[in-house]
């Protein structure tokens, strides 16, 4: 009886950050012109990295590293659509910290970082439902090739999520930095930029020089996008393996982070008008 | 919570009401002193400050101590800068003082934060609880988990609220297509959903029009006394202070300038009344007992009263002979003027 109270407590401290996820998913809904828009952005840029990789192939023959060209095309499709469905919350926080806002998230009954967290993946996950089937047949129709396997297909999406996870993580752990600096985007820059070079957004580590090779493989980076690319293109269950606990890993740690710098950063708070 | 059985002056200069009630909040000499940085004038200066950035203190609560009772309304009233959303602020938990204690129904706000938004419900007046993008039902229902309410009890609570604050034909409305006063009548049934013991409102009536204001004062007014809500209100509003409170707290750059009853208040410094009157053909002057004009062109007069001298009642029916009046407003003298007249005859009154 005791344990099923226990039980009973615990489903309900995890269901109230499940209710904002799927309140989050509501959100991102209702603006099916913006889905549409954001649809047409995603062919465009695969239309074009599909383009600049073809003439890649083509001057350099039979292929770079493990990939051909229908591989990388897929690859590039997978990194799109969980790039384009990453978190947007560093400007709401930002502007939340600033208006003096978040006073309401902090007298509700909730860890303001999870909180976050479940929001961004709500809306993150309604963006890659919508995305990952565009970008897929976008990148069958160009190839001719179907590049996916049932693993490959379920590795994505459990390392997908947990790669979202990650990224909401490090976005609010920028966000947070309001707390202490003017403006927060050069941050968010450079975050960004080192999904797009070391994370494997534009090019796969696989074929990038040694040294940066070593440099990704020990920064958390890749797990938001190559790690699940990679699994999803070309199936190993001991790359599974090893990206899983690698994902968690970095996740545990960020979470530690971001709660460590919220706690000494809620302390320092000051808001305007009071 | 403690309970007090006697109290109108203790040594601390606190006023206590309702002093066989429980004590939902007792403050002592709390203290918040904000950093900002220096920013000198001029281009040079500016780039200096660049290299060596110089700090200042801005005091804004300097020591204040307060008691509220259960199921009492307290008013925080004074003007911008006074310190009154600092201490809704510290009560709830989301700044932590500089020094001095607070105790909320038993815990202490910055420590047990989490602990205390179970029992305490906030509006703010300038920001919303709401998903913009979604209906009022759906930020319920999400609340309804936050708060870890059994779904029975909480479907008899939102019916309940539903009626009281008459929000029935926006509960499927997106947010973002309803108006400030309907947003606000949402605003109040999600903070009152987890039934709150205290009700924090910082400036709730801020930017509503007149039926809108009055409507959210009604309702506020009806859940502290059905409910047994104590209220805690800050407003720039005397008429919300009026309608909400009986006791009101004064609060003028961080210090507690009067603390004590709303009547004694009005009738000890709020001892002159504005009246702007617009009449169709001015007869004659203005030369009534306790009546000066501070400003007159053309039809348009402004008419200060001293309700020392004459009854607002009196001034007016003198005022109507001179003239078929187009438009008349009667108004309160500004908190500033309040503020004054309280230092002015500062020792008059307990403070």
């Amino acid at each position: 009886m005791k344990k099923k109270g226990i039980w009973r407590y615990n489903l309900r401290k995890i269901q109230k950050y499940l209710e904002v996820m799927k309140i989050s998913f509501l959100s991102s809904s209702s603006y099916s012109r913006d889905v549409l828009g954001s649809l047409i952005f995603l062919f465009l840029i695969l239309f074009i990295m599909f383009s600049l990789w073809r003439v890649i192939f083509s001057s350099n023959g039979s292929g770079l590293a493990h990939f051909t060209l229908s591989k990388m095309l897929w690859y590039v499709a997978s990194t799109e659509a969980l790039m384009l469905s990453g978190s947007k919350l560093r400007v709401r926080i930002d502007s939340e910290i600033r208006s003096g806002n978040i006073a309401n998230f902090l007298v509700k009954p909730f860890f303001y970082p999870l909180f976050l967290v479940f929001d961004s993946l709500g809306s993150s996950i309604f963006s890659l439902i919508i995305r990952l089937p565009v970008a897929f047949t976008v990148a069958l129709f160009f190839t001719l090739r179907l590049e996916l396997t049932i693993n490959g297909f379920l590795s994505y999406v459990i390392l997908g999520f947990l790669g979202l996870v990650l990224d909401a993580l490090i976005t609010i752990f920028i966000g947070f930095f309001a707390f202490f600096i003017e403006d927060t985007a050069p941050v968010y820059w450079i975050y960004n930029k080192m999904l797009f070079t070391i994370g494997g957004l534009l090019i796969p580590v696989d074929i990038m020089p040694e040294i940066i090779k070593k440099v990704s493989y020990y920064l958390p980076f890749r797990f938001v996008l190559y790690n699940p690319a990679i699994s999803c293109v070309n199936f190993s269950l001991n790359f599974f393996i090893a990206s899983l606990v690698g994902v968690s890993i970095s996740i545990l740690v960020m979470l530690f982070l971001t709660s460590m710098e919220f706690s000494v950063a809620s302390r320092r708070l000051s808001i305007n008008g009071g | 919570m403690t309970g007090t059985n006697s109290a109108i002056n203790t040594d601390l200069g606190i006023f206590c009401y309702n002093s066989v009630m429980e004590k939902v909040i007792e403050v002592r000499n709390l203290r918040k002193t904000y950093v900002s940085k220096k920013k000198k004038e001029g281009f040079l200066n500016g780039f200096k400050s660049f290299f060596k950035t110089e700090y200042f203190d801005i005091e804004a609560l300097k020591g204040i101590s307060l008691d509220v009772s259960e199921g009492e309304s307290l008013a925080l009233i004074g003007p911008n800068g006074a310190g009154k959303s600092t201490t809704i602020k510290i009560l709830t938990g989301i700044l932590y003082p500089t020094s001095g204690t607070a105790n909320v129904l038993g815990l202490v706000p910055w420590k047990d934060r989490v602990k205390l938004a179970y029992q305490i419900g906030v509006v703010f007046g300038q920001r919303s609880q709401l998903w913009y993008h979604l209906p009022p039902i759906d930020s319920f229902s999400l609340f309804s988990k936050i708060y870890e309410l059994e779904e029975k009890s909480y479907r008899k609570r939102l019916n309940k609220l539903v009626e009281i604050f008459e929000i029935e034909e926006y509960l499927n409305v997106p947010v973002r297509k309803l108006s400030l006063g309907e947003r606000m009548r949402c605003e109040f049934v999600l903070s009152l959903l987890h039934n709150p013991k205290i009700l924090f409102l910082d400036e709730p009536t801020i930017g509503l029009d007149v039926v809108a204001k009055s409507k959210a004062r009604d309702l506020i007014k009806r859940i502290n006394k059905e409910e047994r809500v104590t209220v805690f209100l800050s407003s720039h509003d005397t008429l919300d202070i009026e309608s909400l409170s009986k006791r009101v707290l004064v609060l003028n750059n961080g210090s507690i300038v009067y603390q004590g009853d709303i009547n004694t208040l009005k009738h000890g410094y709020m001892k002159k009344k504005i009246i702007d009157l617009k009449l169709k053909e001015l007869k004659g002057d203005f030369d009534i007992k306790g009546v000066s004009v501070l400003k007159r062109k053309d039809y348009g007069v402004k008419l200060e009263i001293n309700l020392e001298e004459v009854t607002q009642d009196e001034a007016v029916s003198e005022i109507i002979k001179r003239g078929e009046i187009l438009d008349i407003t009667i108004e309160d003298p500004s908190l500033e003027e309040v503020i004054k007249a309280i230092y002015e005859e500062k020792g008059n009154l307990e403070v």
